[in-house]
């Protein structure tokens, strides 16, 4: 019996000596920025953090010291950084010095601690709202469902991005939930819902509609389908995250050579609504 | 005189010993059937199959108040299960969606509820089980991984009995009637009222689960001669499911069904057996995505036809053994489409649903040899036309020799098996929403070269211990890269999303039985190595259900004629998943960078189970048996990982690692069962 049994518990032995080292990659910059047509550019820069068994600090992520370029091929600016606490994490590079024009490209850089990030993106013209609708949500009086029409411009496919700011409680604009959208059919009438971005930093229990008695800024960017592929995985990483029952999203898809993130120059057109 | 040299012998279901017998003298047996005592253990036969006797299942230790077939099989060595929510079992390492469960030879295309808690199989209904694992003569072909047999009895009923269940989560009853001397009825159904009662216990932070189910089952057996038997099989189940996940007002939904239909005949002849089954199966699933406006369904399903039958020829010379076979599918696979309301024109394109047709004529042959030695040969032609006209023609084989001493078995097998039936989906836990494709031009048919080695000893009495061996060498092993948005997608086509692999899994099983008076145990070990490749991952890696260490004890003790006490213990190596590696923040939301594909493992699992039983019988004109039964879930309470990500608290700017544990906790259930 011994015979059968030695060889077996060696063989568990051995399987069960040494836990292999956690795969970890390298910290990189992360880029989040985009330029609106006629707006200027706002850029989030951070560095990733490496995930262990112990906990980590946000704040060692954050990169204040960077030196973050812009480039539209005839002249460079330099984005300036500060502190903002209506980001998370509370610091973005900005500058008011070069204003996005639909056509041209424009190459984001970013340096820090021998770590380059780069990112070129071709700013396509921006698709007019047409007009937006509210509608009452069945079961709550305190807020409205909104909805954007357009029409799909000629050179479909075309690749949309929503985001929405509530004036008085977002410091800026979010990016909508299932905000990712692809018009294939040139000419169509389309309508897309705005769903609230939903935020890590949201407590109490999460609303997709907008609250009654705000203003909103409801915001369709027209995106390279880079960026638009980009957005549409980080819907379903935020649509899947912590279920047991789907497996992992995989990783973002991004446009950030040697980092990760998205940079994106995007036609961008915009309507006040006043929610009632 | 006459001397027995070989003797093979096979444990069917319901205690009977059929044995084929060869001897030296002038007179042949052809066959003896010895009819044996009930076990309360699995039988595993010299094939490596598993057979369960009906004593078995009734011993089996309960969850939630039932004794379920597939949940006792989970038991066995090589037989896993990834996660205490996977609807599935992993035979040897293969995936799932590799093993074909037949309902009295009805293929069942899902034959969980949700979550593995139990089987569709009604246990008062189904009481008997058949296992076959890696090795499998050509009659079982058209999968790759385990082939397991639920039947109910398949004699005519010759008295009036009864069963009826009440647990907490669920209730059923069964009922078999004698009509005439030559006909019986037979009916279970079930319901549950999990939200009832569960409720505070699918709760979890921001999340509540909602579930509910029903299954129905028929059975007919008519045996108008001693030389022919006719049953009929009827079976539904329903099933429905939510999740409401409050950090995003979204509710996750599940529905599926199962209907099968079938009617088979067993003729003795004096020159053969034959039996013959005509059957129609059927199973739907839709993946519900609600968020207030956007409603998000994604209907799958397949519907198939069949028919099959085998004929055991048993007028040939003493040495010599045939047994043929043949079986035709005909399925229509709904390839998974969306129906979408509420972001901007309501949409959905139901795709074409393609015909399929697979079929197979077996063979195998046996032959006695000298010293005990048997070898046995099969061979499977499987012919398969899809859609687009794709046909493929595939000659499947199998050899198999085997040995027989006193006090044990040994059996060596190799064999070439084929799977034209692909599933595939979002989920690694073999949720009812991964969806069936028919092997195509795009995803060929998988493929196995199986070759394994099992034998079984039984050194005392009240000892056995059987051990086995197993490499399988894969190919064209399908790999879902889908997202959930995805399938929103104009032009989508589930096809386009599938990657086909190679690989293989290797591993070993050994197990203990003891019964000894009162006491029954049983210790298995099972050790499994899978490894995979796929186009564009650089790496191979391991199968997603792969458990490379599990050890499961099992004792149970009849203290006197009304008590027994029985606790189970499990032990396994965390299921393999692709880690974080790193973390950052877009949109203020944590995003994850995933590693290589399945090359991390979780901690590892561990689980005790225990139960009581009190049995009791009423006298009176009217005797009736009764059992009181308590049993606890993860007596210990422990935290069993299901999965491992990351959050932030934003207040404290700190992230850290979450691990997401099992809801199956200190789960008490009482059940009463009552029965004639």
């Amino acid at each position: 019996m011994y015979r059968l049994l030695f060889p077996l518990l060696m063989l568990m032995l051995a399987a069960c000596a040494g836990k292999p080292e956690p795969e970890v990659a390298p910290v990189r910059l992360v880029i989040e920025g985009y330029m609106d047509s006629g707006g200027y550019p706002d850029v989030l820069v951070n560095m990733s953090m490496v995930p262990s068994d112990e906990e980590g600090s946000v704040v060692e992520s954050v990169v204040k010291w960077g030196f973050v370029t812009l480039s539209d091929g005839e002249s460079e600016v330099v984005l300036t950084g500060g502190v903002d606490y209506d980001y998370f994490p509370p610091y973005h590079y900005y500058s008011y010095q070069m204003k996005g024009e639909p056509g041209k490209t424009y190459t984001l850089t970013a340096n820090y601690h021998g770590m380059t990030a780069t990112s070129t993106v071709t700013m396509p013209y921006p698709t007019p709202i047409d007009r937006v609708e509210m509608a009452p949500v069945a079961g709550c009086d305190t807020v409205r469902h909104i909805t954007v029409h357009f029409k799909a411009p000629a050179d479909c496919p075309a690749y949309y991005h929503l985001s929405a700011q509530v004036i008085g409680e977002d410091g800026h604009p979010y990016p909508c939930m299932l905000g990712a959208h692809e018009v294939v059919h040139p000419g169509e009438e389309v309508s897309l819902p705005v769903y609230r971005g939903n935020s890590n930093r949201q407590t109490g229990s999460y609303t997709s509609d907008m609250p009654v008695g705000r203003k909103v800024v409801v915001r369709l960017s027209r995106v390279t389908r880079d960026v638009f592929l980009f957005w549409r995985a980080y819907d379903n990483a935020s649509l899947v995250a912590g279920s047991v029952f789907v497996g992992a999203p995989g990783s973002l898809a991004s446009n950030v050579a040697d980092g990760y993130g998205v940079w994106s120059a995007q036609g961008t057109s915009a309507a006040l609504v006043d929610v009632q | 005189m006459y001397f027995v040299t070989a003797f093979g012998a096979m444990m069917a279901p319901g205690g009977h010993v059929c044995a084929q017998t060869a001897l030296s003298d002038t007179l042949s047996l052809r066959e003896v059937q010895v009819t044996a005592g009930g076990s309360v253990r699995p039988r595993i036969s010299s094939d490596a199959s598993i057979n369960f006797g009906k004593e078995a299942l009734a011993a089996a230790p309960r969850a939630f108040g039932e004794a379920d077939a597939l949940r006792f099989m989970r038991m066995l060595p090589g037989i896993t299960s990834a996660s205490d929510y996977a609807s599935g079992a992993s035979v040897d390492g293969m995936d799932y969606s590799q093993n074909l469960y037949r309902l009295n030879g009805i293929p069942v295309h899902f034959p969980y509820h949700f979550g593995g808690i139990f089987s569709v199989f009604s246990p008062a209904m189904y009481r008997s089980a058949t296992l076959h694992k890696s090795i499998k003569d050509a009659a079982e072909n058209g999968t790759l991984g385990g082939v397991a047999e639920i039947e109910s009895s398949n004699g005519v009923a010759d008295r009036l009995s009864a069963e009826a269940n009440v647990g907490m989560i669920a209730s059923s009853a069964w009922l078999t009637v004698p009509v005439t001397d030559c006909l019986s009825l037979s009916g279970s159904g079930r319901v549950s009222y999990i939200d009832a009662l569960y409720a505070p216990l699918m709760r979890s932070g921001g999340m509540q689960a909602s579930y509910n189910l029903a299954d129905a089952d028929f059975c007919a057996v008519y045996a108008p001669g001693s030389a022919d038997r006719l049953r009929a099989t009827f079976h539904y189940n329903g099933d429905n499911v939510s999740y409401l996940d409050g950090s995003y007002s979204l509710t996750t939904a599940l529905e599926w069904h199962n209907l099968l239909a079938g009617i088979d005949w067993e003729h003795e002849a004096q020159r053969s057996v034959m039996r013959h089954q005509l059957y129609y199966t059927r199973f739907h699933n839709t993946l519900g995505l609600e968020m207030e406006q956007i409603e998000l369904h994604a209907p799958t399903g397949i519907d198939e036809a069949g028919a099959r039958g085998s004929v055991d020829f048993t007028a040939l010379p003493a040495m010599w053994e045939l047994a043929a076979g043949y079986g035709a599918r005909f399925y229509t696979v709904e390839p998974q489409w969306v129906r979408l309301a509420g972001m901007g024109q309501d949409s959905g394109v139901r795709r074409d649903a393609p015909n399929s047709f697979e079929g197979a004529v077996t063979a195998d042959l046996q032959r006695r040899l000298p010293r005990r030695w048997t070898v046995k040969g099969g061979v499977a032609l499987n012919l398969f036309c899809g859609a687009g006209g794709y046909t493929r023609f595939y000659p499947d084989w199998r050899l198999t020799l085997s040995r027989t001493w006193s006090r044990g078995s040994l059996t060596l097998h190799a064999g070439r098996y084929h799977q034209f039936l692909h599933q595939v989906g979002f989920s690694d836990l073999g949720m009812s929403s991964n969806f069936k494709l028919a092997a195509s031009r795009d995803i060929p048919p998988q493929r196995s070269y199986t070759f394994a080695i099992a034998g079984a000893y039984r050194p005392l009495g009240w000892l056995t211990i059987n051990a086995d061996a197993y490499y399988k060498a894969v190919g064209n092993q399908p790999e879902y890269l889908g997202a959930v948005l995805d399938i929103l997608d104009a032009g989508y086509r589930a096809e386009d999303y599938v990657l086909t692999g190679h690989g293989y899994n290797a591993g070993v099983n050994i197990s203990g039985r003891v019964e000894a008076g009162p006491v029954t145990a049983m210790a298995s070990y099972g050790y499994c190595h899978t490894r995979r490749r796929i186009p564009g991952e650089p790496h191979p890696f391991s199968a997603s259900n792969e458990l490379r260490h599990t050890a499961t004890a099992f004792a149970s003790w009849s203290v006197d004629r009304h008590w027994s006490l029985s606790a189970t213990f499990n032990l396994a190596s965390g299921h393999p998943y692709t880690p974080v590696t790193a973390i950052y923040f877009i949109g203020e939301r944590l995003m994850m960078e995933y590693g290589h594909r399945n090359s991390a493992r979780l901690p590892m699992y561990h689980r005790l189970d225990v139960g009581a039983s009190y049995r009791f019988g009423s006298g009176g004109r009217f005797p009736l048996r009764h059992e009181v039964n308590l049993s606890v879930i993860n007596a210990y309470g422990h935290a069993n990982v299901e999965m491992t990500t990351f959050s932030v608290n934003t207040i404290t700017g700190l992230y850290g690692r979450r691990d997401i544990s099992s809801l199956y906790r200190f789960l008490p259930s009482v059940s009463y069962t009552v029965s004639f």
